[in-house]
């Protein structure tokens, strides 16, 4: 198996495992975000900005093994 | 497969300067948005009409938005945020249209925006404490937190950074991937999704600037 | 993975540029237009304060001066009320006045008649008197109505303090006669015991002469040259009279 082989699979590995953790996140946040508009509605701008800083933040993990996946796959150091 | 997302690609040269596609994006972007505001500030009165109304929309509530956050007038910042957010509207949008890479794609431009934003912050922070009442502000809430707010100050800004790219490029890579596998309507919704991700890419990205900055003058807690 | 220098720095100044042209295009002419607006609406705003708050002092002002109309009618009603009062008092009393005036000249006026009347009943009785009288001293004879008058002249003569007889008698001796006028012609017998008893009152050597009045009726006067002795009727219904027209008061 080369480098070539290993990276792919493991640029797999990355992004599957790597989206697991923050879908997992964003829907607690998202469930407690919709508690909290539904106990007070009118703290609904302020829960809903927070939401979304929040929201990113999360997602970033999820980005960040995009990220290493896509630097497997096209700007791999060990390629050669 | 096709070429790499990761490479800028240069246009032209400039004399010894190579002229990337994104930078000639932003030129066009630049131009739009400063004709744009010329042409429709020319002629402002007190009583506005529709044009003049839109645009004080758009001005009061960036200014709207900053004010809730930092909970301070918004007028020395509004420059720096607010054009920040057209601009990353303008840049992360210009993706959907046909034949234009969004520069925000590249890893330069958010890059560039990053450290704009690192560099404003320290500005920002200082002019407000005082240089020693803004380095003192890093020692806090006890000395050992030193090193991981030190830290904090340049993983915030990296991330800052590879969010926006990550994000603006996956949306175009995968429409991209899905446009060589099935050309015609399927990649509407994910079109329209792209556009969705880049508003609220840049809406996040000048909000956490503007936390950061809030956090620097002192009028936000450190997160 | 590498970056793009260059890039990087031409987007950096980029972004620059693109702040300071929104700033000067933008944000800096959209902030004015605004400020100037919320300048104008708090300027209209004072204005309108001011304008309720001079409104308002007119309001107040109307209504001082309505209360003032108020009183001041209040007051030209009380003034006028009193006005009518006195006004009425006065001609109340004026009317108290004339109708004792009234009153009182009728009472005068009847009094005034009652005394006419009773003038005219006493001069209708003493002319009626009269009338007796002289119908009753007709009856009776010339001497004895002579006689009695010659004793009451003796008598009167007699009582005269001698000075007052001496003044009367003076002129006498100068051949002036001594007439002696009575009611009714005196009989011849009668006339010379009168001349007698003169004589002998007066003193002799008088020339004495007679005479007859009938508007005596009775009496007898007696004429000296300087004086008139009256002891006749005709001179006590002279004052008779004389007292009825002074309305019964004595001379």
């Amino acid at each position: 198996m080369d480098v070539h082989s290993i990276s792919i699979i493991a640029a797999a590995i990355a992004v599957s495992f790597g989206a697991i953790g923050p879908a997992l996140g964003e829907g607690r946040a998202v469930a407690a975000a919709m508690d909290a508009i539904a106990r007070q509605p009118e703290a609904a701008g302020t829960i809903s900005r927070t939401l979304f800083v929040g929201l990113a933040m999360i997602e970033t993990m999820a980005i960040y093994c995009l990220v290493i996946a896509l630097l497997l796959l096209f700007a791999n150091p060990y390629a050669g | 497969m096709q070429a790499s997302p990761l490479a800028s690609e240069i246009l032209f040269h400039l004399g010894p300067v190579p002229i990337s596609r994104p930078v000639v994006t932003t030129w066009a972007i630049m131009l739009v948005l400063g004709g744009g505001s010329w042409l429709l500030t020319r002629r402002l009165a007190v009583h506005p009409d529709r044009r003049q109304a839109v645009l004080e929309v758009v001005v009061t509530a960036i200014s709207g938005q900053i004010r809730d956050v930092i909970g301070r007038e918004p007028r020395s910042l509004l420059s720096l945020l607010g054009t920040l957010f057209l601009f990353l509207v303008m840049a992360n949008l210009s993706g959907v249209l046909p034949g234009v890479k969004a520069p925000t794609a590249q890893i330069e431009t958010p890059a560039a925006l990053a450290v704009i934003v690192f560099v404003s912050v320290h500005w920002y922070g200082v002019r407000a404490q005082g240089l020693g009442g803004y380095l003192a502000s890093f020692a806090r809430p006890k000395l050992i937190m030193l090193p991981l707010n030190l830290l904090s100050e340049v993983t915030r800004t990296f991330s800052l950074m590879v969010r926006l790219f990550g994000n603006v490029m996956s949306g175009e890579f995968v429409i991209g991937l899905v446009l060589a596998l099935a050309g015609l309507f399927v990649p509407i919704p994910l079109m329209a999704l792209e556009i969705l991700l880049g508003l609220v890419q840049a809406y996040i990205f000048t909000i956490l600037a503007t936390v950061f900055i809030g956090a620097a003058i002192g009028s936000v807690e450190k997160g | 993975m590498h970056l793009d220098w260059w890039t990087f720095a031409l987007q950096t100044v980029n972004f620059g540029i693109l702040v300071w042209l929104l700033h000067r295009f933008l944000y800096k002419p959209v902030l004015q237009a605004i400020d100037a607006r919320r300048a104008e609406i708090e300027a209209r705003f004072a204005a309108a304060t001011t304008a309720e708050a001079q409104a308002r002092e007119a309001l107040a002002s109307v209504e001082a001066q309505r209360e003032g109309i108020e009183a001041e009618r209040a007051a030209a009603l009380k003034e006028a009320m009193a006005q009518a009062e006195a006004a009425a008092e006065a001609r109340r009393v004026e009317a108290q006045r004339q109708a004792d005036a009234l009153l009182d000249g009728a009472r005068k006026t009847l009094a005034q008649e009652r005394e006419e009347a009773l003038d005219a009943a006493r001069a209708a009785s003493l002319d009626l008197g009269l009338d007796i009288a002289r119908r009753l001293l007709a009856e009776v004879p010339v001497e004895l109505r002579a006689e009695a008058w010659l004793e009451r002249v003796e008598q009167h003569l007699a009582a005269m303090e001698p000075d007052e007889r001496d003044r009367m008698k003076q002129g006498m001796g100068d051949g002036a006669p001594l007439r002696a006028v009575t009611a009714a012609p005196l009989p011849e017998a009668a006339a010379g015991a009168w001349r007698e008893r003169l004589h002998r009152a007066l003193g002799d050597g008088a020339a004495i002469e007679f005479a007859d009045d009938p508007a005596l009726i009775a009496g007898v006067e007696l004429h000296f040259p300087t004086s008139i002795l009256r002891l006749s009727w005709r001179s006590t219904l002279a004052g008779l009279k004389a007292e009825i027209e002074n309305h019964g008061q004595p001379r």
